[in-house]
């Protein structure tokens, strides 16, 4: 998995906005990520995997494994719920 | 085809239209010195143009209306422009800015809200203290010292505003109110306004100067939110409090 192409993350007035780059995406509400968040964001722009995520967190932060594996899924599912994750569909693997 | 070369927020900018028309808006901001940047309108901005209109139309569930390959110059012009002007240090933004003793102070809000209306009442309020700079799509240059407003032909549906440049005070973001209440805000809270009401990039490699312009924009100028109705009462308690001035207006 991986962040979609087409956005980028940007540091602005001390906030971690997440625009498109390019004006086809319209900006009707401003999404903002938090210092884990940015953090995860840039390990995202290759292809990765949940198990690698939290690998790099925990080498990173200072949390608990299972606190380090909720931060990741929770952000996944709010990267996914605004459209931004690119994954694989798990039939793909079965061709 | 037509050439002719106009002064925007110091950037020369020679142009190459299709139409005349296009000459004779941009007249007032028209110059001879050496450009700086050169924009040629092709047939296919025009076509760019229209579909954004239909989609745009779209998007807000209002009718489409035809414009001309004439007034879609006037828009193509205004769109490429900005883009190159990044460069420049320069965004444009949507709103209404008027200037009084010297500063300017802009308004924006969601269309229809009452931007113009707003500024008007400064002006019936402080007479010929007040100035409009631009009633609809000024531009803001970011250098070292602060934030210029400088006029532009874009002016809006009343034309209102000048071929001038103005040091800019604070941004008001205006919403309809029964009752007239100001207060100030951070640059955090204004931010989501300060991206959906300016010119974003249409490439990608403009993205980062003009986060970097956003950036500047946010730590240079004072921030309010205002509910307002149409009173005259509402002029008086946005230039008190963005202005500072204590004694009789």
């Amino acid at each position: 998995m991986k962040i979609k192409d087409g956005l980028q993350l940007r540091r602005v007035a001390g906030e971690n906005v997440v625009l498109p780059d390019n004006e086809t995406l319209d900006l009707n509400f401003m999404i903002t990520l938090n210092d884990t968040g940015a953090f995860l964001w840039e390990k995202l722009q290759n292809e990765t995997t949940v198990e690698n995520l939290v690998e790099a967190l925990l080498a990173e932060y200072n949390v608990d494994a299972c606190r380090a594996q909720r931060s990741v899924e929770n952000f996944l599912t709010g990267l996914r719920d605004s459209g931004f994750l690119e994954e694989q569909d798990c039939t793909d693997n079965e061709k | 085809m037509e050439k002719f070369k106009i002064r925007i927020a110091e950037t020369v900018v020679a142009i190459t239209s299709l139409f005349l028309s296009s000459e004779n808006y941009c007249q007032d901001y028209r110059t001879d010195d050496q450009e700086n940047i050169s924009i040629t309108i092709t047939p296919k901005d025009i076509a760019f143009e229209r579909a954004k209109s239909i989609q745009e139309a779209e998007v807000e569930g209002i009718a489409y209306v035809e414009r001309s390959d004439a007034m879609l110059e006037i828009t193509a012009l205004q769109r490429k422009i900005t883009e190159a002007l990044f460069a420049y240090n320069t965004i444009l933004f949507h709103g209404s800015v008027v200037a009084v003793d010297g500063q300017a102070y802009l308004f924006t809000a969601k269309s229809g809200t009452g931007k113009s209306t707003h500024t008007s009442l400064w002006r019936k309020v402080l007479g010929n203290r007040a100035v409009m700079v631009n009633d609809d799509k000024p531009f803001l240059r970011m250098d070292g010292s602060g934030v210029t407003v400088f006029g532009s032909p874009w002016m809006g549906k009343h034309q209102l505003g000048a071929n001038i440049s103005v040091p800019l005070k604070a941004i008001c973001i205006l919403e309809r109110g029964k009752e007239n209440q100001i207060c100030p805000i951070t640059a955090q809270e204004a931010l989501p306004m300060l991206f959906q009401q300016s010119q974003r990039p249409g490439t990608p490699q403009n993205l980062s100067k003009y986060t970097e312009l956003i950036d500047k924009l946010a730590g240079q100028v004072s921030f309010y939110r205002m509910a307002c109705n149409m009173h005259p009462q509402a002029a008086e308690m946005s230039y008190r409090t963005m202005s500072g001035e204590r004694g009789a207006i």
